[in-house]
């Protein structure tokens, strides 16, 4: 569903960007977390501006000269507009990704594409074009393929065994997933427990309360 | 205002903002007030107003305080204080 917003006299039309323009928005999404992270606030709103500016072409200048509440407002509907469908794990990795050598601006864009084009043989024009939502999943896809190929070598190779010396035996050593692909952690269920093992006396808890326990 | 001079606005009443931010607006620009006024950071309150209402200091500090304090909620209410605050807390720009 597309969405309109007029500034000043123009009207402009939000609608779901595409693989490539969506990716930008994604790098400034990152940024405005970042700044949002360090409590940058001059940070966060030129992180909004570029947002807004990417989606819909208007200048960080003629967004400084607007009311806040309508800069924000524009800012929450174009996110509104660009959710993806589904909660893509990949897009929920925690870990922060390492600033390398040979990084440079709109690098996501080109692993994308090298990914993409690389397993489907699609080209540049054609992969920019995909809905987010189908690039996000063959991406994935891609990942996970990735992943289980080389846990697959990894499980054939020496260096996945070490041994033991007080087992005396050889053990497997898992190769590590990406965290967005191993399980969340199973939630501890609470244990009933033996009055006779519970403690006895004089019990302080964390937050200084104390209970006599008999 | 814009939205950099909003979120600029939004750090100096931050330590004053009421935890309700459902409050009716009258009374959360009150308590904003009077927390100020608790917190015995009076200068918050000036700085504020020579923020929102770009008059001098001198010329804030020879009004009586009634007509301060209307010129506050006056200025609070057109900035729709309360949604600015709710941002600010849904993007994770507080500092609590």
């Amino acid at each position: 569903m597309e969405s309109s917003i007029q500034i000043g006299k123009k009207k402009y039309l939000i609608s779901r960007l595409r693989l490539r323009e969506w990716l930008k928005l994604e790098d400034n999404r990152i940024r405005i977390k970042e700044a949002t992270e360090s409590k940058d606030i001059d940070g966060f709103a030129e992180g909004v501006y570029s947002y807004i500016s990417v989606a819909i072409g208007v200048s960080s200048e003629e967004l400084d000269e607007l009311y806040w509440y309508e800069v924000i407002n524009i800012f929450e509907t174009i996110q509104a507009e660009n959710f993806p469908k589904y909660e893509f794990p990949l897009l929920e990795s925690k870990t922060k990704a390492k600033t390398v050598r040979w990084d440079y601006p709109e690098r996501t864009w080109y692993i994308w594409a090298n990914n993409l084009a690389d397993t489907y043989g699609w080209n540049l024009e054609y992969i920019a074009e995909l809905d987010i939502d189908d690039a996000i999943g063959l991406l994935q896809e891609i990942l996970v393929n990735d992943q289980l190929e080389k846990e697959w070598e990894w499980g054939l190779s020496e260096i996945a065994y070490s041994y033991n010396s007080s087992t005396k035996k050889s053990e497997f050593r898992e190769l590590p997933r990406p965290d967005w692909m191993k399980a969340p952690p199973e939630e501890i269920k609470p244990i009933r427990m033996p009055k006779f093992l519970m403690p006895l006396g004089k019990i302080v808890g964390r937050d200084g309360k104390e209970e006599i326990l008999q | 205002m814009n939205l950099k001079r909003s979120l600029k606005l939004y750090k100096m009443l931050e330590p004053h903002l009421p935890e309700d931010l459902e409050l009716e607006p009258f009374d959360f620009i009150s308590i904003i007030v009077h927390n100020i006024k608790e917190s015995k950071r009076h200068n918050d309150y000036i700085d504020i107003l020579e923020f929102v209402s770009g008059m001098p200091r001198s010329e804030l500090l020879s009004m009586e305080f009634i007509d301060l304090f209307e010129m506050f909620a006056e200025g609070m209410t057109d900035l729709q204080i309360i949604y600015l605050a709710k941002f600010c807390r849904k993007m994770g720009l507080s500092d609590a």
